[in-house]
């Protein structure tokens, strides 16, 4: 591309001005301050636009720089240029937010107005790469390092081809990266180990066995009721019986009778009076002899005895047999009768004392009475007595009873608190199953929530994995290209490097950072090694030869604004001498000294001097 | 003798429960018995069969309760229902130990268990599960007898962890009908005798589509079997295929105007076709406009291939093209391809991103 005219309305200190530009060299002459620097920045920004920016980064834009100073309302120019035989004219309006641009090409019929976006440019020249390359500022043609090597190495994919759009591969892998970043953000990453922990548990759930506290509850709980209902009655019918008991003991001690041991000896002799009493009455009783009788026959037997006996010794001694007789019959008599009243006598005196016993029992049991100690009286004693003792035997029986209902009472104390006990095991089971029910629930919630989670994981993930995809392809590509690229650049910046340096040096080497090395004799030197001159010559080297790598087929303007400072005259006389022989190019020269000019007009290199002030 | 097959009630189950549309979902399962009980009083059915997951988990006894007075609603249904893979009777549970209503009959062994109606001739066999996974089928193998009666099967599962089912050999095996649960989505076997009714109410957004239940009829002649709908609500994919002319806003716009608000439909919003490459449809925004469960943009950036193929050989954009999918983009799996968008997308914004002016 060429340029071929420029007019500055007003950019910077510049101000109304019109400039003519040639093929070859264009020599810019200007004294200091007269707006080199100005109308170079003008150039750039006539061709590719420039904006405000914002932030800090505007403080040293090239807008800022060059808003005009007497009347920032007229901020802008117009640039010609030619490309491939055609002929575009770019007029643009800074002092406009945003800036108005307004593209041209001239036809055969005229003036033809086109969209700024159908200008066709070099290809991948950008404002950064511009800078790096056609572009060489004062005192520095270092190109940026290391930070370069990152842009370069995304440049480089594009450069060899030609007809190419503006690829920053950099921008591109952070646009990737900022996603892949969006994305990661939204993963929840935790969601895999709380979903194998809630898996885990529940699966433990699983595991756990309630069948213990299963079926018979509700049986169980009957049986307890029952038992209770039983032990209730029961004890219920001890007290009952016990107060009874109780009654009936005050009762029989109210009566003295509170030994049943002495009631039942007391039955027993009741019960032989009785018997005695009534064999006797029964004997004796009713009869015409009362004891006063019997005692006085019993008394007077004896004498009536020995009375016949002398009676029948003296009758036989004197033969009176009648008497005899008589009296023998009366001593047999009266025997007979002695023997008959001296039984009755016993009788009599067994009776009186079975009487006396009898009568001593009565005041005892029967208190009160006048009592004759008879046989009937002895017969109702012992009636009393029998019936006394039968009190006793129920007594002891029910007593033996209360004692049964006691022991089956505690019996069946014992068993309701071993049911209560496997009802309240039971019931702590039931209790501790539902919550383990809850829990499963709860589980199976979480579980059902973070499946939800993981898809989504998944399908994030699904994007990351194709984002790192591009992100790689991206990265390998342009390595690719970059070692594709790297031999014939630093073969063409040798070649250049030999030949501007007379062939002291004879190399250039790159660096993976892409920092620049010069080789000579086998030894690779840092640029910071360096004379000044050379480092330029080094750095000037590298730039044509990137130029010659990125347009190979088109002829590209230079820029050189006083960019010769560290240059000796034979070194500078070498490279305008160099450019002139190898850069189909324009060559903008801005400078404030005669150097340039003496040193081409010395080596009959032609150039258009075109003079700022 | 009329029937009502279901299964899959899933009471207890919140679907969608953060969304806003979540807890009337959460009513409707709960409900859904309820309105089987109106549905067999009004058709005068004689049988309703629940064919397992009546509940989403072991039911507690209020759960239990509440089934309990719908089952005592229905005025001359018998019900039969076994329990399913999510219901299942774990020892000493509630559901194990519960006395239904005299209608009602849970065949809860593990194998098989069969009640008899003589009224109507009828024997229904099926088994419960005693714990999530059921390796084994017990119906596997096993023939009704040849009595004269009818034999209904009741049968949940058929997947490879829950009662895996030999569908030929279960169909020799001579059951009148079989009345299946588990799968959420209708089906009849060919011969028209084994019929998964679905879930009566979708439980989950990719429950797509109607849902019901089998509604069916035994006399003389045999068996009518007819699939009827039961929910008032269905999840919808809504598949939308963009042009390039399509912009947000009239995506949006358009989606209002195809959205329900009156609460009978959750789309899933699927978009496919090609849209303008500088247009990026926002998710969030889309998901912010009413029932709309998930939205899945698969639309492709509308890139003017034939421009790309007259780039310069070299050129990365191209490079990139020929790395990822050689044949184009159509052609290569899903990742690549995306993969590809991803790198052409961001590529062209690095572009626009060149062309921009000296700051």
């Amino acid at each position: 591309m060429k340029l071929t005219r420029c007019s500055i309305y007003q950019f910077g200190k510049l101000k109304e001005k019109e400039f003519d530009f040639s093929d070859g060299i264009n020599l810019i002459r200007g004294r200091n301050e007269s707006g080199k620097t100005t109308l170079h920045a003008a150039l750039a920004a006539l061709f590719f636009g420039a904006e405000k920016g914002r932030g800090r980064a505007a403080k040293d834009s090239i807008y800022r720089a060059n808003v005009p100073w007497s009347d920032p309302g007229l901020y802008g120019g117009l640039l010609e240029w030619e490309r491939d035989g055609r002929q575009f004219k770019v007029e643009r309006d800074f002092a406009k937010t945003p800036p108005r641009t307004s593209v041209w090409e001239k036809t055969e019929g005229g003036m033809r107005e086109i969209s700024p976006a159908d200008l066709p440019s070099p290809p991948s020249l950008s404002p950064y790469l511009y800078f790096n390359t056609l572009s060489f500022r004062q005192h520095s043609a270092a190109v940026e390092g290391s930070s370069l090597a990152d842009e370069l190495r995304s440049h480089i994919i594009n450069l060899q081809g030609s007809g190419s759009e503006t690829i920053d591969i950099s921008a591109a892998l952070g646009i990737l990266k900022e996603k892949r970043r969006a994305l990661r953000k939204q993963l929840q990453p935790e969601a895999a180990a709380r979903m194998t922990a809630v898996r885990r548990r529940l699966e433990e759930a699983r595991r756990a066995d309630f069948s213990a506290s299963a079926e018979d509850w509700d049986e169980e709980k009957e049986r307890l009721a029952d038992q209770e209902a039983r032990a209730r009655r029961l004890a219920e019918e001890r007290t009952r019986i016990s107060r009874d008991l109780e009654a009936r003991h005050a009762l029989l001690k109210d009566h003295g009778l509170d030994d049943p041991e002495d009631v039942e000896k007391d039955l027993k002799r009741a019960s032989v009076t009785a018997e005695a009493l009534a064999n006797y009455e029964e004997s004796y009783a009713g009869k015409l002899y009362s004891p006063a009788v019997i005692k006085t026959i019993s008394f007077l037997t004896l004498p009536v005895m020995l009375l016949f006996f002398w009676l029948v010794v003296n009758s036989v001694q004197t033969q009176h047999y009648s008497v005899a007789v008589i009296a023998s019959l009366g001593f047999f008599f009266s025997l007979l009768a002695s023997i008959r009243f001296s039984r009755r006598q016993d009788a009599l005196a067994a009776a009186e004392k079975d009487r006396k016993i009898l009568l001593s029992l009565l005041d005892r049991y029967m208190p009160g009475h006048e009592p004759a100690g008879t046989a009937q009286e002895a017969a109702e004693l012992k009636d009393y007595l029998g019936k006394v003792s039968d009190a006793f035997t129920y007594l002891e029986k029910r007593e033996a009873s209360v004692q049964e209902k006691t022991e089956e009472l505690s019996r069946i104390l014992g068993e309701s608190q071993a049911i209560s006990r496997s009802l309240e095991e039971n019931l702590s089971l039931r209790m501790e199953r539902e919550r383990w029910e809850d829990g499963v629930r709860r589980l199976r919630e979480e579980e059902s929530s973070l499946e939800a989670v993981l898809e989504n994981n998944r399908a994030l993930e699904e994007e990351i994995a194709a984002l790192d995809l591009a992100m790689d392809t991206l990265t390998e590509l342009a390595a690719r290209s970059a070692d594709d690229f790297g031999a014939p650049l630093t073969a063409t910046a040798s070649s250049i490097f030999r030949e501007i340096t007379g062939g002291r040096y004879q190399g250039v080497r790159v660096n993976s950072s892409l920092q620049l090395l010069a080789e000579q004799d086998h030894q690779l030197i840092p640029p910071e090694a360096l004379s000044g001159g050379t480092m330029e010559q080094l750095y000037f080297s590298f730039r044509m030869a990137m130029i010659r790598l990125l347009w190979p087929d088109e002829p590209m303007p230079l820029f050189f604004d006083e960019s010769f400072a560290y240059y000796d005259e034979e070194r500078l006389g070498a490279l305008l001498t160099w450019l002139h022989a190898n850069h189909r190019g324009q060559v903008f020269l801005f400078s404030c000294r005669d150097r340039e000019e003496t040193l081409m007009r010395d080596r009959e290199i032609p150039f258009r001097e075109i003079a700022l002030d | 003798m009329r029937f009502i097959h279901t299964a899959d009630l899933h009471i207890g189950a919140k679907p969608d429960a953060e969304r806003p549309w979540g807890p009337a979902r959460e009513d409707a399962v709960r409900h859904s018995l309820e309105r089987f009980a109106d549905l067999c009083n009004q058709e005068e059915a004689d049988l309703l069969l629940i064919a397992g997951d009546l509940f989403h988990f072991p039911p507690t006894e209020a759960m239990l309760k509440e089934a309990d007075r719908q089952f005592s609603r229905m005025t001359r249904t018998r019900v039969v229902m076994i329990a399913g893979n999510h219901d299942y009777l774990r020892p000493g549970c509630a559901f194990s130990r519960h006395t239904f209503p005299p209608n009602v009959t849970l065949l809860a062994g593990p194998g098989l268990r069969t009640v008899s109606f003589p009224e109507w001739g009828l024997d229904v066999t099926g088994f419960s599960y005693d714990s999530e996974i059921l390796r084994d089928n017990p119906a596997e193998g096993y023939q009704p007898p040849r009595n004269g009666l009818r034999h209904f099967l009741l049968l949940h599962g058929g997947d490879r962890d829950h009662a895996p089912v030999n569908s030929a050999a279960l169909q020799e095996a001579g059951w009148d009908y079989i009345a299946m649960g588990h799968i959420h989505r209708p089906s009849l076997n060919e011969a028209g005798k084994a019929a998964m009714p679905g879930s009566p109410e979708a439980l989950d957004r990719t429950e797509t589509g109607e849902h019901g239940y089998y509604q069916g009829e035994t006399d003389a002649s045999g068996l009518t079997l007819a699939w009827r709908r039961f929910s008032r609500f269905t999840y919808t994919d809504l598949k939308i295929n963009v042009t390039p002319e399509v912009t947000q806003e009239a995506l949006e716009s358009l989606l209002r105007r195809r959205l329900k608000t009156d609460g009978s439909e959750v789309c899933r919003v699927l978009l496919g076709g090609r849209r303008d490459p500088a247009v990026h449809f926002d998710r969030e925004a889309l998901l912010r406009l009413g029932p709309v469960s998930d939205v899945r943009d698969d639309s492709v950036p509308d890139y003017d291939w034939e421009a790309f193929a007259e780039r310069p050989e070299q050129d990365l954009l191209r490079r990139t093209i020929r790395e990822l999918a050689p044949s184009g983009p159509d052609a290569e799996d899903p990742l690549r391809k995306k993969a590809l968008y991803y790198a052409l997308d961001a590529l062209l914004a690095s572009e626009s991103g060149k062309q921009e002016v000296l700051r």
